[in-house]
């Protein structure tokens, strides 16, 4: 059987029994997705080579961790390194000036379910909805959007960092949210609003 | 904090832009409000699949060597179900002779030799037998590795006969950081070019990276070849120098794409010192 046919469910009993090949499978399937997130955040190679081990070497010690129904293995690992990532990101910048506690194991080992690609063609048909998602929403609200996400500041911080009320910032965010909500509503990747 | 301001912070909640105080304020709320929750359920969809928004890099070939040999080093009930038994780190054999007895130390070195290079065949031949009962395909694959591992002894032990007359030495083999576990010796004879390098604990590899030996003199890095350590991390590897050994500083081995490399790219992993200091 070739690996690619293999699900994740079926490779993490292969995990969960001690077998490295299965994790193989998986690093060769979700590494690119997990490092480019974290080199994102923090843009360093090398810190993003860390955290990228840490997550895949906790799906080996402790894949009990993961709990498959409540999401896809690929949401998360993103999941899982996404925290680890800003948490990294925080500490660095003002570990003295605002300590923040570290994350509760409960916090990391919960999976995301709202997403739910259920394998890596799902994972890379998000990414495409979601990139041509934030391509239609104008350029400020994409900018504290990802100032928000992926370096992990503070609607506070990004109001000063921009040199603007406090109250623009939130409503680019909330406004940019909303636009995208919309958009991939329309396209049908995330649920429709009740 | 009610509902409505609740509603109000929801997106703000989701791509975490809320100050921690703010977030526990609104966490307190989600916890006793079942509607305000659904409401945070839905923003995450699209938080969540902002994770997945950023420009695709491919992480460095070396990371998934490391993942893979920290993941079958550090916890020792991942042995294969075929492993004989858990390899317990005992002193090699080269290092329970007093350092100040040289001649009797090599003497004694090359006498075991010999029975290194059986002993190192008898276990290839043991692992790749036990692979024999897979597919036939893995039985081709192991017979064609048992052959090189005989023709790779042969070598070994001719060299080593011509190092035991003509005199040799022999220098400890280190493992770098990314081998903490590799240990071995590499054995020469300082006017000639032939050594042979035998180690143990070396990481598998994957993506099609190789191990090359490379003989390092000043600043130049020559090529001893590559080779593939076995599936338990040990290796026997007859390299030719391309000039007499009495010259060279150091031998290295780095992982480099299958074919080898001009000059080393990739990692380091074992290294020795040839010419005293």
């Amino acid at each position: 059987m070739q690996p690619a046919s293999v699900s994740d469910q079926a490779l993490m009993e292969r995990v969960v029994s001690r077998d490295p090949s299965a994790l193989d499978v998986l690093y060769e399937r979700y590494a690119r997705a997990v490092y480019s997130l974290v080199y994102r955040i923090l843009g360093d190679g090398s810190a993003a080579e860390d955290v990228v081990q840490e997550v895949f070497l906790k799906l080996w010690k402790q894949p009990e961790s993961y709990n498959a129904e409540r999401g896809a293995l690929g949401s998360w690992l993103l999941s899982v390194a996404h925290n680890r990532a800003i948490d990294q990101l925080r500490r660095r910048k003002s570990r003295e000036e605002h300590p923040l506690p570290e994350l509760r194991e409960s916090e990391e080992l919960v999976a995301d379910g709202a997403l739910d690609p259920a394998d890596l063609a799902g994972l890379n048909e998000a990414a495409a909805a979601i990139r041509r998602a934030l391509a239609q929403i104008p350029p400020a609200q994409r900018r504290a959007i990802e100032m928000a996400f992926f370096e992990g500041k503070t609607h506070v911080e990004i109001a000063a960092e921009l040199d603007e009320p406090l109250g623009t910032a939130k409503t680019r965010i909330r406004l940019g949210m909303r636009k995208l909500r919309s958009i991939l509503e329309a396209e049908g990747v995330v649920t429709q609003t009740a | 904090m009610n509902c409505a301001e609740v509603a109000e912070l929801t997106d703000l909640y989701v791509v975490d832009a809320l100050p921690a105080e703010q977030a526990e304020d609104v966490e307190t709320h989600l916890a006793t409000c079942s509607a305000c929750q659904d409401d945070v359920d839905h923003a995450w969809e699209v938080a969540k699949l902002l994770r997945v928004a950023v420009p695709g890099i491919e992480p460095p070939s070396s990371l998934r060597t490391r993942i893979m040999h920290l993941a079958a080093t550090e916890e020792p009930t991942l042995l294969r179900p075929w492993a004989v038994a858990p390899r317990t780190r005992s002193r090699p054999l080269w290092s329970r002779f007093p350092a100040r007895s040289h001649d009797f130390r090599w003497a004694a070195t090359a006498a075991v030799i010999p029975f290194a290079v059986s002993a190192l065949m008898g276990l290839e031949i043991v692992a790749l037998q036990r692979e024999v009962s897979a597919t036939r395909s893995e039985v081709e694959s192991a017979s064609l590795a048992l052959t090189r591992s005989r023709q790779s002894a042969e070598l070994a032990t001719e060299v080593m006969g011509r190092v035991i007359v003509m005199g040799g030495a022999m220098a400890t083999v280190q493992g770098t950081e990314l081998a903490p576990t590799a240990t071995g010796m590499i054995y020469y004879v300082p006017s000639s070019q032939d050594a042979i390098l035998v180690a143990d604990g070396l990481p598998r590899l994957y993506g099609g990276d190789v191990y090359q030996l490379w003989f390092v003199v000043g600043e130049k890095r020559m090529s001893g070849g590559t080779f593939n350590a076995c599936e338990d991390g040990r290796c026997l590897v007859v390299a030719k120098a391309p000039m007499p050994l009495s010259s060279v500083d150091t031998i290295r081995v780095t992982t480099e794409p299958r074919g080898g490399s001009d000059v080393p790219h990739g990692n380091g992993y074992l290294w020795a010192r040839l010419k005293a200091t």
